[in-house]
């Protein structure tokens, strides 16, 4: 028995080690679909150590696999960048593109759910300040690196895509994004500078009245759109009076899109005597999140106020 | 003049009978003591007299007439009604309590008029109440408020008084004042009144006709001298008792 | 002070208030503009401000002031509890839970204010319906069935507002009051509707102090209290009805207006009413000029301010109610 013990032995633990080895390997590898790009490495610069916008210096060891994005921003960009394979966990709130929806839901309107998140093993969490300060810590505390790249300008949108491109190894499909949006961008601008700014309101809701005042995401795209925020005397999400609306006037009035029922705004006070609503100006975006959501579709954002105020142009 | 008749009442809370043929003739301008023990039905006589509760068989008349065929506020007219609990009245003066006497009178869109006003007025000087006309109901002595709520009723102008328990929880005084008051209306203004009594004495040194009931049932009725008698009281209220004439004063043995 | 004095007093006030309210907003019209509007005239962006948007909302707010106390003062006698409100009987509840319900399937304003008045209605007929089951429609049963309607629709609420959360602010600003959205349109419905119940409520005045005294003895005095009961709850509940859905909940105007008015005039409704009416009229006014002051253009949500008036009465209600018997 003796002489047969010892390869029987071997085998077993060959076997183990093989065995032991898939256990750890069992993550999808980065698809191939991306030509003329070498995978993973990008000529020795990992590990590498990158500043988040929340000036926290974060080392990635090597190119992320697997991700759990909790900003839909973030998630719609992974996804832009072929990392849609490597996306093993996303939100409640994500949607968009519509893969997101088999794709395992850490987090909710509550916040991450810590236990989700460190089920599916994840390399690295990119998280936004939404979920608050408490979930930083405890994000933290699982060990992972956890990278906040919430843009707060469109340049930052363009630095997040950056970054990402960079700690993926996605560097030329990154540049090629940006350089995309960025063209998109000029050519807007170009096209609109040609005619006189529009006087604009925006309604995040009726109820209430709330608009976006100076220094949102919105205001800004109005005004690279070639508009002017009437509500640019309130700062933030703000309240404006039916009194001050129609004061302003605003020539074009553009709706969230679950703002509320657009035939009734016809009827409202402070509404039913604006230029926008005598001339049949008024317009709902098809879908909030591309002015809001920090991804590289707000260029489609700002195309669709653009044209909803300067039709012509286009 | 029978000022009430009654004939062949009964009457039945749900699930309990509570009157049982009930016979009874009370003529105009008496003054009638109910008694009993509690639960014999007393409360529930007076309100099948005013008409307030509707027979389950026979019949209530009052001045000839079915009381139950009345309108609710005909028979307000000629029946005022003095309850046994009444609330403090929360910030309503004298005046304005007395005043609601006057209601079966006021149309809807009427306000009081000088005869109602008159009525009030003339209601409080019998009753020995218009001095506090403006003073809170509430802050009146029991045997006050109780003037002012026999007021009230006298506004009413009505021919019947039915008192349910009228003196039981004044002082001594006060329970002589307001049965001697009603003594006189009934004396002066031909008022037939109907009240519940506790005090045996003082029923029959100021009540015309008595009504001695036991268990719904009418078990004697008449002068003082027919229902007073030591028998009767033995065999409703379960006493021993001597009566003491010639006041025909109950007292225990 | 006499009555009438007084009663001529607070019809001056309210007038004054009324230009008062007017002059102010978050708009500043020179007075000289007001004239030339009142004129006829002025310009055309000023007066769509003044008359069209400011002038509406002042009306209502008086309007609505007195519906609230008128009803709440009749609620109050009816129910032998000078603590209670108009929304007591689950008015509040049920129009919230319609409101929510058209804020979520995005209706717009006159879906919402279509769906409160119904579901307000509604709800005080399950109300006195489910009071039925109780001995009798006495003060206490009405006030339990209330209660109960109310905490059960309260909960729907709370879970339409859990699972659609992109919509809760939405409903939840609407609870608070709001006369942002008054238009002409609100004003020319709901003015017939709160002065038609007030002043059929007013005509039972007499039978509600008789009421007050004690049912029975109301009966005795000739009142069908059950009738009476049932008219005052009907137009109560119309004109609570109406206002809700036009400006959502304004809490303690319907408690503290007709209280108040009743230490100084006393418990007679004939003259509490309409005390009451121009009295909850000037808080309004008034509270509604400050909600779209303080913070313009922002604006303070109507039922805020009139709660933080709440508070301190109830304080004040506290300290007294020692001195008083």
């Amino acid at each position: 028995m003796k002489s047969l013990r010892k390869p029987f032995l071997l085998l077993t633990i060959v076997a183990m080690a093989v065995l032991l080895a898939s256990c750890f390997n069992a993550a999808p590898q980065p698809s191939e679909k991306d030509t003329g790009e070498p995978a993973a490495n990008t000529g020795g610069a990992f590990p590498m150590v990158v500043t988040d916008f929340e000036g926290r210096d974060v080392s990635i060891e090597k190119p992320p696999e697997r991700i759990v994005s909790l900003a839909p921003g973030i998630t719609e960009i992974l996804f832009e960048l072929s990392l849609g394979e490597n996306v093993v966990g996303v939100t409640d709130y994500d949607d968009y593109p519509a893969e997101v929806f088999s794709i395992p839901k850490v987090g909710d309107f509550q916040g991450p759910n810590m236990e989700a998140i460190a089920a599916q093993k994840p390399d690295i969490i990119f998280a936004s300040t939404l979920s608050g300060k408490n979930s930083m810590e405890a994000l933290q505390r699982l060990g992972i690196p956890v990278l906040v790249l919430e843009a707060k300008s469109i340049d930052q949108i363009y630095n997040s895509i950056e970054i990402i491109g960079k700690i993926t190894g996605k560097t030329a499909k990154g540049d090629a994004l940006i350089a995309d949006m960025k063209e998109r961008m000029a050519d807007i601008q170009e096209r609109v500078s040609a005619y006189p700014r529009k006087r604009v309101f925006y309604i995040v809701d009726t109820n209430g009245n709330f608009t976006a005042g100076r220094g949102t995401f919105i205001d800004h795209l109005i005004n690279l759109a070639g508009g002017e925020n009437v509500a640019a005397d309130s700062e933030g999400w703000a309240q404006y009076s039916m009194e001050r609306i129609a004061e302003k006037n605003p020539e074009v009035i553009i709706s969230a899109a679950h703002a509320g029922n657009m035939k009734a705004l016809y009827r409202l006070p402070g509404y039913s005597g604006t230029d926008a609503v005598k001339n049949d100006r008024v317009y709902v975006i098809s879908d909030d999140n591309i002015i809001s959501r920090t991804s590289y579709r707000i260029v489609q954002g700002l195309e669709e106020i653009a044209k909803f105020l300067h039709p012509e142009a286009f | 003049m029978e000022a009430i008749r009654i004939s062949d009442l009964y009457y039945d809370y749900p699930g309990k009978p509570v009157l049982k043929d009930i016979n009874l003739t009370l003529s105009a301008g008496s003054f009638t003591a109910v008694l009993g023990p509690n639960g014999c039905g007393k409360t529930t006589l007076l309100k099948n007299i005013s008409g307030y509760l509707k027979p389950g068989r026979g019949q209530v008349l009052v001045l000839d007439t079915p009381i139950r065929q009345l309108a609710q506020r005909d028979r307000a007219r000629i029946v005022g009604y003095i309850p046994q609990n009444t609330s403090p009245g929360f910030g309503f003066t004298c005046r304005d309590v007395v005043g609601m006497g006057r209601l079966p009178y006021l149309g809807r869109f009427q306000w009081e008029t000088r005869e109602d006003r008159e009525a009030v007025q003339g209601a409080m000087e019998q009753t020995g109440t218009w001095h506090l006309r403006n003073r809170l109901l509430g802050a009146l002595s029991g045997g006050e408020m109780q003037r002012v709520l026999v007021a009230r009723a006298l506004a009413q102008q009505p021919k019947i008084l039915l008192m349910d328990e009228p003196v039981s929880h004044l002082d001594i005084k006060y329970q002589m004042e307001i049965i001697n008051l009603t003594r006189q209306l009934c004396d002066t203004i031909g008022i037939t009144a109907v009240a519940v009594m506790h005090d045996i004495n003082l029923a029959s040194r100021y009540c015309s006709q008595m009504v001695l009931m036991k268990e719904g049932k009418v078990v004697s009725t008449g002068s003082a001298s027919t229902v007073i008698t030591v028998e009767n009281l033995r065999n409703v209220f379960g006493i021993k008792v001597d009566i003491i004439m010639p006041h025909r004063l109950v007292v225990p043995r | 002070m006499k009555k009438p004095a007084a009663f001529a007093l607070l019809i001056v006030l309210l007038i004054i208030l009324l230009a008062a309210a007017s002059v102010v907003g978050s708009v500043k019209i020179p007075p000289g503009e007001i004239m030339s509007i009142i004129r006829g005239g002025g310009d055309d962006t000023y007066r769509r401000v003044l008359l069209g948007i400011r002038v509406p909302r002042i009306v209502q707010a008086a309007v609505v002031g007195m519906g609230l106390s008128v009803s709440g003062a009749f609620l109050q006698g009816l129910l032998g509890n000078p603590l209670a409100d108009p929304y007591i009987l689950g008015i509040s509840s049920g129009a919230a839970l319609g409101a929510a319900v058209s804020i979520v399937l995005g209706l717009g304003t006159l879906g919402t204010q279509a769906f409160a008045f119904i579901a307000a209605l509604a709800t005080i007929y399950l109300v006195i319906s489910l009071s039925r089951l109780g001995p009798g429609t006495g003060g206490t049963t009405l006030l339990l069935s209330g209660i109960a309607v109310s905490t059960f629709l309260s909960a729907i609420l709370s879970f339409i507002m859990l699972i659609s959360h992109q919509q809760m602010s939405g409903i939840v600003f609407w609870m608070m009051g709001d006369f942002s959205l008054i238009s002409w349109n609100e004003v020319f419905v709901t003015l017939p509707a709160i002065l038609v119940g007030t002043l059929i409520m007013y005509l039972y005045s007499k039978e509600l102090n008789a009421i007050i005294m004690g049912r029975e003895t109301a009966e005795h005095l000739g009142v069908n209290t059950e009738k009476v009961f049932g008219i005052i709850l009907a137009c109560g509940s119309l004109v609570t009805a109406a206002a809700v859905a036009v400006s959502g909940i304004v809490g303690f105007v319907g408690l503290m207006v007709p209280h108040i008015t009743r230490m100084f005039v006393g418990p007679d409704n004939r003259v509490l009413v309409p005390f009451s009416a121009l009295t909850g009229a000037i808080f309004l006014v008034f509270a509604d000029a400050l909600s779209r002051t303080l913070i313009q253009p922002a604006e303070i949500p109507i039922g805020i301010i009139t709660a933080v008036f709440g508070g301190p009465f109830f304080l004040y209600i506290l300290k007294t109610s020692k001195t008083l018997k």
